[in-house]
């Protein structure tokens, strides 16, 4: 019996890990770089590059926009250029993620039923979706974030079961790695601190107990909490540079709110509301029916094993994101709600309820009848999230991939494209943080780019650019970092010249490029995709707009 | 005796061993030891001419490196010191990971022992040395009277030294129970605990035995559990290792972190070395042997102040084992800092004396494994409390001045090293700390689990005893430090239930 249960859990990552290479493979190969579709999946992939390659290398590349913890994983791979410029050292990351998420999913499935069916069909559920199947192949924080929930609560439930301390340090080492990869597992990390105290309390009646516990547990899961603050106080001379900075989120969304428009702020309706729309956008409009008559059914059952209640963090994700657009620091815009004028962005933060999602439409399934209804809802919810329906245009449409278009600039393609065939050496000045998806695109080597991250070099050549760079790209409308700086800037007039224009970018050349400059020119091989097609949507979100002016009118 | 100088150590002439017992003649003094260890198993000595001759030259190389080239000698120094601190940190993970996998213990329950109970129970021979211990006797004495073993299978040996006659008049005064006896050690050089048990062993009659110090409280049941741990386990275990653990952990704040190591050692780190059937260093007491094997083995060195961790790299050495129980003595825990600084300073004085003895041939007997947790266990570990006060002094000054010494002090570290020393700066300062919590937690120590978060201070008291320590080793190698029992709040209350009490 137990050799057949180990067999089965080979079997589930076994199909898990097949359907993760088939995704990659579709949305790489067959689509031409559509992984890459998310300009902040390339800039991670550079962040992460920069530690190890850059004019100034180290682990101060990270920087404090995001947490650090999907660049220095990522790092694993992108320290070869190959892989990094492929996209593939997010991929592997995503991937193992994905893998892992789906195992961990299988075996809450099974310890909370005792079916291992039950434990496949939520397996299926995970790997039905569209959205977490795209996902897996970018370089993105969400599949890992979800892992890190799945972790920490399936190491929770072992731990609850048997009381192997092992597995308390695991789930405690699961949160400590989600506290470093995305601000909601700071929620979770309190949730579950909680739970911790509560649990050990309830249990023994003592209070030494319950305490010597969530101690532990807090210490190990908050570590990574104290290492932000403690990194953001060294580098930057203050613990909360991190949520103060010209680029962190609130500082962005800030003025956005100057310009109106950031509606979901303090308005907590609209902020529930549009984060409803973007969990189910997500998940798929019959998974989350599915996953909300699972969630009711679990919480009638808790009577009989109320330690089980700890599953509850799983929705922690969406009073995060809801308090984070309610409180300015988050934008999400979903088209057909009233506010948002028809635009797209972020919608993919909905994601995070995935593991909610898998967990409790998985519980259903210990009730024999559910399972059928599960197995004809994943069929139906596959036919919405993939469009394939009769009359429907055969494109990609979920919402994850609509997301993308967003973020994408078809003239910052152009214009690194154009650079990336014309580079023969020397440095090049440009803003990171306005222009990773230009850099990536590029495909030049790190080390030739002077970036904000660079010190001297940085601040010399903002100057007088000549006193390092061969090239300088900037804005047409001068409004990011080097552009402020080039206006009417005497060495950029005297000792360069415009050689590239389009929409969005200048790109200046040191005078007598070619004579000074003669590295070979490379073949150039980078592959980002977009799907660009603004008109094509799902059904999935056809349905959803529908009941959302139903409810509007 | 100098560091360097070798003299000639014979044997004491069978005759004259005859009348005071097993020993040597070194530098024109005699030493008893009662028992046939050969001098080179001995820290009679420190070093041996191979040792001595490595040991100069690595010191001249430094030398010679500093003047030739000061600061690339620097970079290359702080690599290595901070290479092996890594591979101690990862070394200590991967212990700590392996006593929570698997199960590493012996664990007897109820069940086995009354199934035994049916069976005659083998003759235990119990060592008690004692030495000015006059106050915690009757403590001793009921505790073994509480002992849940037939007493007419019990051998209590009270080891006194000829010198100390105010704890020879007290037991004289004392009624004792007739399977006690008072054995009287001669008095002779080395004046140590190890000699004393020689003198034990060679009257033992017990099919096994156990040291118990004077303030050891066992559990009930322990003799019974580790008669049945013998008989279950393979004729080359030879020792069984009880768990240590303290009775007066809440008594100040002292104790409560001495408390956090012992549970960190006894219940996390042997138990991860015990998973790997590896080389054990025993603890101080309440080490079970199979007496004729242990004297096979010839007992302990009477010269190494920590004979029991001598004895237990000796043991694998000998191509035996040892086996740990899940069973627990209680301890009295030091609580006063200048006592607990001499103790230390023993131990850490013991840990490299052994280090020093087991280095003289270090590969015999040991595969590659063993010998590079040999290394660490008693080598690295010991440094590390050298250094570390050092490590934090360049850390807080990189930090502070930083304008003026940072530049300097990065020079010293080549990138790898840098993140290979920042790593374990913040990741294993934070892992060890959470290693005594995971040891509070194991214990049951739940209450302690918060002082974790003071164990920098404890670890800065180890730095200023180790320092006390190579003095020791220096000028008086074989002098021991002796410590003062009786010092607990609660020690007039003799129950086992409740010193023991969780906390």
């Amino acid at each position: 019996m137990k050799m057949k249960s180990r067999y089965f859990d080979i079997l589930i990552v076994l199909l898990l890990t097949f359907v993760s290479i088939c995704s990659l493979y579709f949305y790489y190969k067959l689509n031409s770089g559509l992984h890459l579709a998310y300009n902040d999946a390339t800039s991670h992939l550079n962040i992460s590059r920069r530690i190890f390659d850059s004019l100034t290398p180290g682990i101060v590349q990270v920087g404090s926009t995001w947490l650090p913890m999907l660049h220095l994983l990522e790092g694993l791979f992108t320290w070869n250029e190959f892989l990094w410029h492929s996209g593939l050292a997010g991929a592997f990351i995503s991937m193992i993620a994905f893998i892992l998420s789906g195992y961990f999913a299988y075996k809450i499935i099974v310890r909370l039923t005792e079916q291992r069916w039950a434990g496949l069909i939520s397996v299926i559920v995970l790997i039905a979706n569209a959205n977490i199947l795209y996902m897996q192949t970018t370089a993105m924080f969400e599949p890992l974030l979800i892992v890190c929930l799945f972790g920490t609560v399936y190491f929770m439930l072992e731990w609850i079961h048997n009381e192997n301390l092992l597995y308390f340090i695991i789930s405690a080492f699961f949160l400590f790695i989600g506290t470093l990869t995305r601000y909601d597992m700071w929620f979770i990390l309190a949730g579950s601190t909680i739970y911790v105290a509560i649990y050990t309390y309830v249990k023994k009646r003592n209070y030494q107990y319950a305490e010597g516990h969530a101690v532990a547990y807090v210490t190990l899961a908050g570590f990574g909490v104290f290492l932000w603050l403690l990194y953001n106080q060294l580098i930057f001379g203050s613990p909360t540079y991190f949520s103060h900075n010209e680029f962190s989120s609130y500082s962005q969304q800030q003025e956005l709110a100057a310009k109106g428009m950031l509606p979901t702020m303090g308005n907590l309706l609209l902020s529930s509301q549009t984060f409803f729309v973007a969990t189910v956008l997500n998940q798929g409009i019959v998974f989350s029916l599915l996953a909300i008559v699972g969630l009711i059914l679990f919480i009638a059952d808790s009577r009989k094993r109320p330690s089980y209640l700890y599953l509850l963090v799983l929705v922690i994700p969406f009073v995060f994101n809801v308090q984070a657009l309610y409180l300015g620091h988050s934008v999400v815009r979903v088209p057909f709600i009233e506010p948002y004028l028809n635009s797209f962005f972020n919608i993919r933060y909905g994601i995070m309820l995935l593991p909610a999602v898998v967990i409790f439409v998985g519980y259903l399934s210990k009730y024999n009848v559910a399972k059928f209804v599960i197995i004809l809802a994943v069929i139906v919810q596959s036919l919405l999230f993939y469009s394939i329906l009769p009359g429907r245009n055969e494109r990609l449409t979920f919402i994850t991939l609509k997301d993308t278009e967003g973020g994408f600039d078809k003239s910052t393609n152009e214009a690194a494209r154009w650079l990336g065939t014309n580079y023969r050496g020397g440095l090049i000045l440009v803003s990171s943080a306005s222009s990773e998806s230009f850099i990536f695109t590029t495909g030049v080597k790190m080390n030739r780019f002077i970036t904000e991250g660079t010190g001297k070099y940085w601040e010399q050549s903002l100057n007088a650019p000549s006193s390092n760079a061969a090239w300088v790209v900037f804005f047409t409308s001068y409004s990011d970092r080097v552009g402020k700086r080039m206006v009417n800037n005497k060495d950029l007039e005297s000792k360069y010249k415009l050689v590239y224009q389009n929409n969005t970018y200048n790109i200046y050349q040191i005078k007598d490029y070619t004579s000074k400059y003669k590295e070979p020119l490379v073949k150039y091989t980078i592959r980002k995709n977009s799907v660009y097609s603004p008109e094509i949507y799902s059904e999935d979100y056809l349905i959803m707009k529908k009941v959302s002016e139903i409810f509007n009118d | 005796m100098p560091l360097f100088l070798s003299r000639k150590i014979m044997p004491l002439p069978p005759e004259r061993a005859k009348v005071v017992g097993h020993g040597f003649v070194h530098n024109n003094d005699e030493y008893i030891s009662h028992n046939k260890l050969h001098h080179k198993h001995t820290a009679i000595y420190r070093t041996n001419t191979k040792q001595k001759i490595i040991l100069i030259s690595a010191i001249l190389l430094i030398i010679a490196s500093f003047v030739i080239n000061w600061h690339a000698s620097l970079i290359v120094l702080v690599s290595i010191i901070t290479t092996a601190l890594f591979i101690d940190l990862v070394l200590s993970f991967f212990l700590i990971y392996r006593s929570f996998r698997y199960k590493n213990e012996f664990k007897i329950n109820d069940k086995d022992i009354s199934d035994r109970d049916k069976n005659p129970w083998p003759i235990y021979t119990v060592f008690c040395p004692l030495y000015k211990e006059a106050e915690i006797l009757p403590q001793f004495v009921n505790a073994i009277k509480e002992l849940d073993y037939p007493m007419e299978c019990l051998q209590v040996m009270l080891l006194l030294e000829e010198d100390d006659d105010l704890t020879i008049r007290a037991t004289e005064k004392l009624t004792l129970p007739s399977n006690f006896d008072v054995t009287i050690v001669p008095f002779s050089y080395p004046k140590t605990k190890p000699k004393a048990c020689n003198f034990g062993l060679a009257k033992a009659v017990g099919n096994y035995c156990v040291i118990f110090d004077a303030e050891d409280i066992p559990q009930r049941d322990q003799l019974k559990k580790a008669v049945i741990a013998f008989e279950k386990s393979d004729k080359n275990v030879i020792c069984i290792q009880a768990k240590l653990n303290f009775y007066n952990p809440n008594q100040n704040i002292l104790t409560k972190l001495f408390t956090a190591e012992y549970s960190l050692w006894f219940d996390l780190i042997l138990t991860g070395l015990q998973s790997m059937e590896s080389v054990i260093p025993l603890g101080g007491t309440s080490n079970h042997f199979r007496t004729d094997m242990l004297k096979e083995i010839c007992g302990w060195d009477a010269f190494n102040v920590t004979e029991d961790c001598d004895l237990g790299i000796r043991i694998y050495k000998k191509g035996y084992r040892t086996a740990i129980l899940d069973s627990t003595t209680y301890e009295e825990a030091t609580s006063h800092v200048k006592g607990w600084l001499f103790q230390r300073s023993r131990w850490i004085k013991g840990y490299m004396q052994t280090f020093l003895v087991h280095n003289r041939e270090p590969f015999k007997g040991v595969d590659a494994v063993n010998f590079f947790i040999i290394q660490i266990i008693l080598g690295s570990k010991t440094f590390s409390t050298f250094i570390n006060p050092l490590l934090w002094a360049i850390t807080i000054a990189y930090f502070v001045f930083r304008d003026t010494a940072g530049m300097f002090i990065e020079s010293l570290y080549i990138t790898p090293v840098f993140y290979l020393g920042f790593t374990t700066l913040i990741v294993g300062n934070f892992l060890y700390i959470y290693y005594y919590m995971m040891g509070c937690l194991k214990r049951g120590y739940f209450g302690l689990v918060k002082y974790a978060f003071l164990v920098p201070l404890y670890w800065l008291l180890m730095s200023v005893a180790a320092y006390i320590a190579l003095a020791h080793l220096i000028f008086k190698p074989h002098h021991w430090s002796k410590t003062t029992h009786g010092l607990s709040s609660n020690f007039k209350n003799n129950s086992l239930s409740a010193k023991t009490g969780k906390v």
